[in-house]
């Protein structure tokens, strides 16, 4: 079997034994993969012949029904579903594409790369092309039209969803088209990488074909709310741009598309990381049977009913021996784009005090729970970004951090560093924790003949001693790990004389709770600390940082607030160019481990299993093959 | 019997308006909103899911939430769905209600047939091995962890034997392309199996009337079943739709068995108490004595009357169909209202929730009323008044 | 109210001509504990046209002759010896299918419970329409079957149109008569009721054992009453039989029997019994309880509670003895019986 924790170019030693999940169900990383990341060749015309591996039918198993056929909604909110996604996403296409496993922006409708933008008096200007040999799959010329159709469509009908991450209104001021295939993008000031490259903007936004949309949306001009009509109009009719196209639906029970007749990207050649492959699409038809629990599905895998199981949490580790002993199926493991950390409210005693959160964190021994308590499931974490994105990841400077946050010390040494942060500081205790010899004398240093003595009631700088801090956190049955961290954490910091309590709390609760708002949607973070796990969004140009960790920014829900990192963020939404933002990406990093309002605790990466029946070229690659929707345009037969 | 239905009725509704109230301010108390899905991506902007509560209305003070629900809802508006936005919940439930209105009518029906049969059985000839074995069976049946016995199931006759799909209502590679939608065939199999039922029934009524003699009532009969049963299947075999229908069928036969063994095991032992009580009675005694076949004694005289506490359980548990069904459809992927319940509560769909919540409110209360009423058939002692 | 048999088959009968020979019946039922001895060695005769009575204190085994005689007896029950010829033909011989088709068509039955001997999910007469279904299938049609059972309405005294209530609309005595009429659907040639008054007032009990003893005689019927009132069936039977755990005690005339019981326990029986109809009587107690069947008394099953026992009625069980005029008592002391009076009485 392939066992793929993540590719070549300066990854850590995380190897796919340590890369399992126990619960995949259990993490709330409900973030569909990003649009537009088809893989699709260059603007190069590769030899179509011959690629082999062609094939009736491939099956994709799902386990939430497809919901709509129209990628307006899908794009939206309420079809914005990862099912929905998987199956209507590879029917789309854009300017510039992910290619994978690498993870490189590159063209797929644009011919050649994104030229650089230019002032034009008070405004800047990027115009790209698309390449004039390109047509959705009823014939028709994919052209300019469609893709300032679709930008001034979703902006005039208000749609929001990804729909608010591609349109960029806050920038993007109008997007024409000046000839068939140039299109024109105005901007009301200078755009970042997050905007005009990297980012989900104009170049990566799915085109929709004007000539099928175009008197749908005319209508529903006319209507109530013309937002909810387009929304609910069929898209099956629709004709694609992407390598498949809608072919049937059957809710609840399957959802099917076939290949692209007029895919213009079949038989390509395409280089992403280290891998090259041809584009296909190579099966006829694709289906998206629908599974009501994992048991059924791993067992219509066996039956060689289906060939990919598709779950954005991945399958549950408890399948996994089983689909391993089977010599017709495979198991892979890869990171998730995503981590699940420590919470610290940054507006409360004694949370709002550096050296607290210091001496609370480097008490957490990570290692010693994903593997001892945890028994290698999951791997401790230092830093956000996942190793996956081997598009950004910096392993120096993230060992860096690591050994900063105290990695591989023991416990003694994390208590003394505890103890030594909190007295420098000025907290006292009621019992002071230390080491004592035989005779009951106090040291601060753990030594030979010395044994570890807990303390109780932390006192703080001011001599006032600590109230019971709360630490809520998923409950055991909805995610064991993070109940197990969670229960750890309380453990140990008890231990120093710090009164936290854990309390498991329902998931749903959890969040209610930590992103309560009040009347002017300004988060009110009624907690102490918390655990949860994010998933993080585009890869090529990850920008939740600023999401999470801005001033005010939109996940914001820590009161987290350093003009430093602002500063750092800012710098990397502006980047013009990759190594600008590379750097300030590391800044931001850096001072998210200084500052702690998260402490990344671990990740588990995703598991998922396929049938031998199908071959992908490559199967490691960030967040797995249901990232990229099962590789749909170049899975091949065996 | 006029003024009990409407005094009933007025009862009815008014406990509805209690229910689906209570019914609604348990979901609301969830913690969270359908917004919440939304949060922790960082790639939807914190604007818009307030942008999302605005539009749902979610931002309104929550009495005016509720007043706006349930003035909308006895206007017949059950409002729109949070996650299937922007279908109807009405449209959403009626998709998926014939689904599940198949597979637990099936099942049911079969399970308490076959259930009351048995029980009937083993409880006339009583003491034998085959008794004590299907005692067994039932407690077995009645007790055993259900999402378990119902993987047990699936697995054993769908993979290991595979004679049965493992999963789903029908067979993707055969519909897909095809010009019939699965939902149409499933009203159309409800609806035809209901107007043969109405057939069945008139006739029956029909035949009690002008038939002058036993035998001749019971030739009329058996030709009622003939015509009744063998014209449905001439239906669906002519029907240009059969192979789909075949499919559908094919399907049903898993989760149906899994889930009818259940209420089959539990029907058995109720009819087979409940049939023990009557064969004590002095009238089955009588009918002993009277030279009556002993046919016409366990069927007319002592089944006959074991079937009051079993329909009672029969119409409770037909009224219970879409929430019951949560365990089959999500093991079996049967997309019915169970699983349907299922997700909406999951993401705080609240419309779509109560609406389903609500359905099955009026299908409990129904039952209840026809309970009664059938109990007045079954039970002339019983009066309504 | 209008009763009338005009309408019904009416038998000739020759009273010399036994129809029912129960000859030295012995049956048990089998429980866990043992055997109980419920109908030990009865013998008795009911000839055409002859009401014959049956007395003794519950428990005595009453209803399980009756039961025997029909073979309706609970899977438990065994018959270990002895026949039942009804017109000379052993009933205990027959298949059980055959034995089916003589019920109520031969020999017809009202029980104790007239409440509960009705279905209460049926019109009383689909009840009766039942019978008729079975014992002449295909040779009634609904019309004649309804004409006829208005008819036996009519016998009972009951109108044809209490045939479309359910069992719960009749009060207690019409049920009754309802269970007679339907009793008499087959024109069989023997009915057994068996405590066919007992749940009834006293009034109602009177006039439903007249109006059967009428219909009975009338049609030419034999019949066994049973009941554990002497005084109540003294009245309506020819011949009557004293049963005591399980025994045939005392058996002859009713004038016999009843002005002069032989046996202790007959005497003590009649003694106990108020009377509303007989002459008054000084009440007499019958002390104790009948024994446990599982293990009766040795020899005279009687001589626990009787007055007059002595050694030998605990070890020889005394015969069923004919002491002239078909009076039949089993008893070592049967001559001193007339003493007794003035032994209590003292
Ligand atoms: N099915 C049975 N199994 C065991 N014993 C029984 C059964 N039916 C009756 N008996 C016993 O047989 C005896 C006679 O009962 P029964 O014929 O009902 O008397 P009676 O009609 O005179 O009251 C009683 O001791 C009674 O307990
Ligand atoms: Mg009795």
């Amino acid at each position: 079997m392939v066992a793929a924790a993540c590719t070549g170019g300066g990854t850590a030693d995380t190897t796919a034994d340590t890369t399992g999940d126990t619960t995949g169900e259990t993490t709330e990383e409900t973030t569909p993969p990003d649009t537009g990341e088809d893989t699709t060749p260059e603007d190069t015309t590769g030899d179509t012949g011959g690629a082999g591996g062609e094939f009736d039918t491939y099956t994709l198993g799902i386990f939430q029904d497809v919901t709509t056929d129209n990628a307006w909604n899908m794009l939206d909110t309420a079809g914005n579903t990862v099912w929905n996604s998987y199956f209507l996403d590879p029917t789309t296409a854009s300017a510039y594409q992910i290619a994978l496993p690498g993870l490189e922006v590159v063209p797929e409708l644009a011919a050649g790369e994104l030229p650089p933008v230019t002032q034009e008096g008070d405004v800047w200007v990027g115009e790209f092309t698309l390449r004039d040999d390109a047509t959705w799959s009823d014939g028709e010329p994919i052209t300019a039209h469609d893709v300032a159709f679709t930008w001034n469509t979703a902006v005039e009908f208000e749609l929001i969803g990804n729909w608010e991450d591609f349109t960029d209104t806050d920038i993007v001021t109008s997007v024409e088209a000046v000839d068939d295939y140039t299109v024109r993008v105005t901007f009301n000031a200078e755009p970042g990488l997050a905007v005009w490259g990297l980012g989900n903007s104009v170049p990566l936004m799915p085109i929709m074909p004007e000539h099928y949309w175009g008197p749908i949306v005319e209508e529903a001009r006319g209507t109530e709310n013309p937002r909810e009509t387009l929304l609910a109009a069929s898209g099956a009719e629709a004709p694609a741009a992407g390598p498949t196209v809608f072919a049937d639906r059957q809710e609840g029970s399957f959802a099917a598309s076939s290949a692209n007749p007029n895919y213009f990207a079949k038989g390509e050649e395409m280089t992403s990381g280290d891998v090259t492959y041809t584009v296909g699409p190579f099966a006829q038809n694709f289906q998206f049977p629908l599974y009501g629990g994992q048991d059924q599905a791993v067992l219509a895998l066996a039956n060689g009913e289906v060939d990919l199981l598709l779950n954005p949490l991945g399958m549950q580790q408890g399948f996994r021996e089983q689909v391993e002993s089977n010599p017709d199926l495979t198991a892979v493991v890869n990171p998730t784009n995503g981590y699940r950390f420590l919470a610290f409210n940054h507006a409360r005693a004694p949370m709002s005090d550096p050296a607290f959160r210091d001496a609370f964190s480097i008490l957490i021994n990570k290692e010693f729970v994903t593997e001892q308590l945890l028994q290698g499931v999951a791997f401790p974490l230092y830093v956000i970004l996942p190793e996956g994105n081997t598009a950004w990841y910096n392993e120096e400077v993230a060992a860096q951090i690591a050994e900063e946050q105290g990695a591989g010390l023991d416990d003694d040494a994390r208590r003394a560093e505890a103890k030594r942060i909190l007295v420098e500081a000025g907290y006292s205790w009621e019992t002071e924790p230390g080491w004592v010899d035989s005779d009951g004398n106090l040291s601060d240093e753990p030594g030979e003949g010395l044994s570890f003595q807990p303390g109780e009631g932390l006192i703080d700088p001011d001599g006032n001693p600590i109230e019971s801090l709360e630490l809520i956190h998923p409950t055991a049955g909805y995610d064991p790990l993070r109940a197990t961290f969670g229960s750890y954490i309380a453990g140990v910091a008890q231990e120093m004389g710090i009164p936290v309590v854990s309390v498991p709390t329902d998931f749903n609760k959890i969040v209610a709770d930590v992103f309560a708002v009040d009347e002017n949607n300004e988060y009110t973070s009624p907690f102490d600390m918390f655990i949860l796990g994010y998933s993080l969004g585009n890869p090529t140009f990850p920008t939740f940082h600023q999401s999470f960790f801005g001033t005010d920014a939109s996940d914001n829900n820590t009161q987290y607030s350093n003009e430093e990192f602002d500063a750092a963020a800012a710098a990397f939404a502006s980047a013009s160019s990759v190594e600008e933002a590379y750097e300030a990406l590391w800044e931001m990093e850096r001072i998210i481990a200084r500052d702690k309002p998260h402490v990344p605790l671990f990740d588990t990466g995703i598991l998922e299993f396929y049938n031998n029946r199908v071959q992908f070229p490559f199967t490691e690659t960030l967040s797995g093959l249901q990232f990229g929707s099962g590789m749909q345009e170049f899975v091949t037969a065996r | 019997m006029i003024r009990f239905l409407a005094r009933r009725l007025v009862q009815m509704a008014l406990l509805f308006v209690v229910f689906l109230s209570i019914v609604w301010l348990l979901l609301q108390a969830m913690p969270g909103d359908i917004s919440d899905t939304l949060v922790g991506n960082p790639d939807i902007p914190r604007e818009v899911r307030f942008e999302l509560r605005q539009r749902l209305g979610l931002d309104q003070p929550l009495h005016i939430q509720y007043i706006t629900y349930i003035t909308n809802f006895f206007r017949g508006e059950m409002g729109v769905s949070f996650s299937r936005y922007p279908a109807d919940v009405s449209t959403v439930i009626w998709q998926h209600l014939p689904r599940t209105i198949v597979l637990f009518l099936t099942a049911t029906v079969f399970a308490f047939w076959l259930g009351f049969k048995s029980g009937k059985l083993i409880a006339w000839g009583r003491g034998g091995r085959s008794e004590q074995a299907f005692i067994l069976g039932g407690v077995f049946l009645q007790t055993v962890f259900y999402p378990w016995f119902a993987i047990v199931m699936m697995w054993v006759f769908g993979f290991y034997l595979g004679w049965f799909p493992i999963s789903r209502f029908i067979d993707a590679r055969l519909w897909q392309g095809s010009p019939y939608d699965a939902n149409d065939l499933f009203e159309q199999m409800i609806l035809s199996t209901l107007l043969v039922t109405v057939v069945y029934v008139v006739g029956r009524v029909l035949i009690k009337r002008f038939a002058t003699t036993v035998t001749m009532e019971a030739r009329l009969r058996q030709a009622l079943v003939l015509v009744t049963v063998g014209g449905l299947i001439l239906f669906w075999y002519l029907h240009p739709a059969r192979t789909y229908v075949a499919d559908i069928a094919h399907h049903t036969v898993l989760p149906v068995v899994t889930l009818g063994l259940v209420t089959f095991g539990a029907t058995m032992l109720l009819t087979r108490s409940a049939m023990l009580e009557t064969l004590g009675e002095d009238y089955i005694l009588t009918a002993r004595a009277k030279g009556l076949p002993d046919r016409v004694i366990r069927d007319r005289h002592a089944a006959r009357n074991a079937m009051l506490p079993v329909t009672t359980s029969l119409v409770l548990s037909l009224a219970f169909v879409i929430g019951g069904g949560i365990v089959t459809e999500s093991v079996f992927s049967w997309p019915g209202t169970g699983q349907l319940l299922l997700q909406a509560v999951m993401v705080s769909d609240i419309p779509l929730a109560a609406g389903i919540l609500a359905v099955t409110g009026v299908l409990a209360l129904v039952g209840h009323l026809v309970a009664d009423v059938l109990y007045t058939v079954l039970d002339p002692r019983i009066r309504i008044t | 109210m209008t009763i009338s048999v005009e309408n019904l088959e009416t038998r000739q009968v020759d009273p010399t001509k036994p129809l029912l020979e129960v000859d030295r019946l012995v049956m048990h039922y089998k429980i866990k504990a043992g055997e109980v001895s419920a109908v030990e060695d009865v013998t008795f005769t009911v000839h055409q046209g002859e009401a014959v009575g049956l007395v003794g204190e519950s428990g005595c085994g009453k209803t399980s002759v009756a039961l025997s005689l029909m073979r309706l007896l609970p899977n438990n029950a065994e018959y270990v010896s002895g026949q039942i010829r009804l017109d000379g033909e052993d009933l205990l011989q027959l298949t059980d299918e055959e034995m089916r088709t003589r019920r109520w068509k031969d020999i017809a039955m009202v029980f104790q419970g007239a409440m509960n001997s009705w279905n209460p999910v049926y019109r009383v007469g689909d009840q009766i329409r039942e019978v008729l279904d079975t014992h002449f299938r295909g040779q009634m049609t609904y019309e004649q079957q309804r004409e006829h059972m208005e008819r036996l309405f009519a016998a009972v005294g009951l109108p044809g149109e209490m045939l479309d209530r359910y069992p719960h609309e009749f009060s207690g005595g019409m049920r009754q008569r309802a269970v007679i009429a339907m009793a008499l659907a087959c024109s069989p040639q023997l009915i057994i009721a068996d405590e066919p008054t007992t749940a009834l007032d006293v009034i109602v009990q009177d006039q439903i054992l007249k109006e059967l003893k009428r219909i009975q005689t009338e049609l030419g019927m034999s019949i066994i009453y049973i009941s554990h009132d002497i005084a109540v069936i003294a009245e309506v039977t020819d011949s009557l039989g004293v049963m005591y755990a399980g025994k045939l005690v005392e058996y002859g005339p009713t004038t016999e029997v009843f002005a002069r019981p032989k046996h202790p326990y007959a005497y003590l029986l009649l003694k106990s019994t108020p009377s509303i109809t007989g002459p008054r009587r000084q009440l007499a107690p019958l002390e104790g309880e009948p024994p446990d069947l599982l293990a009766p008394p040795t020899g005279c099953r009687f001589h626990p509670r009787c007055p007059f026992a002595t050694e030998r009625c605990a070890i020889e069980e005394p015969p069923l003895a004919d002491i002239g005029g078909g009076h039949r008592v089993a008893c070592w002391h049967w001559e001193q019986v007339p003493d007794l009076e003035e032994a209590l009485l003292r």
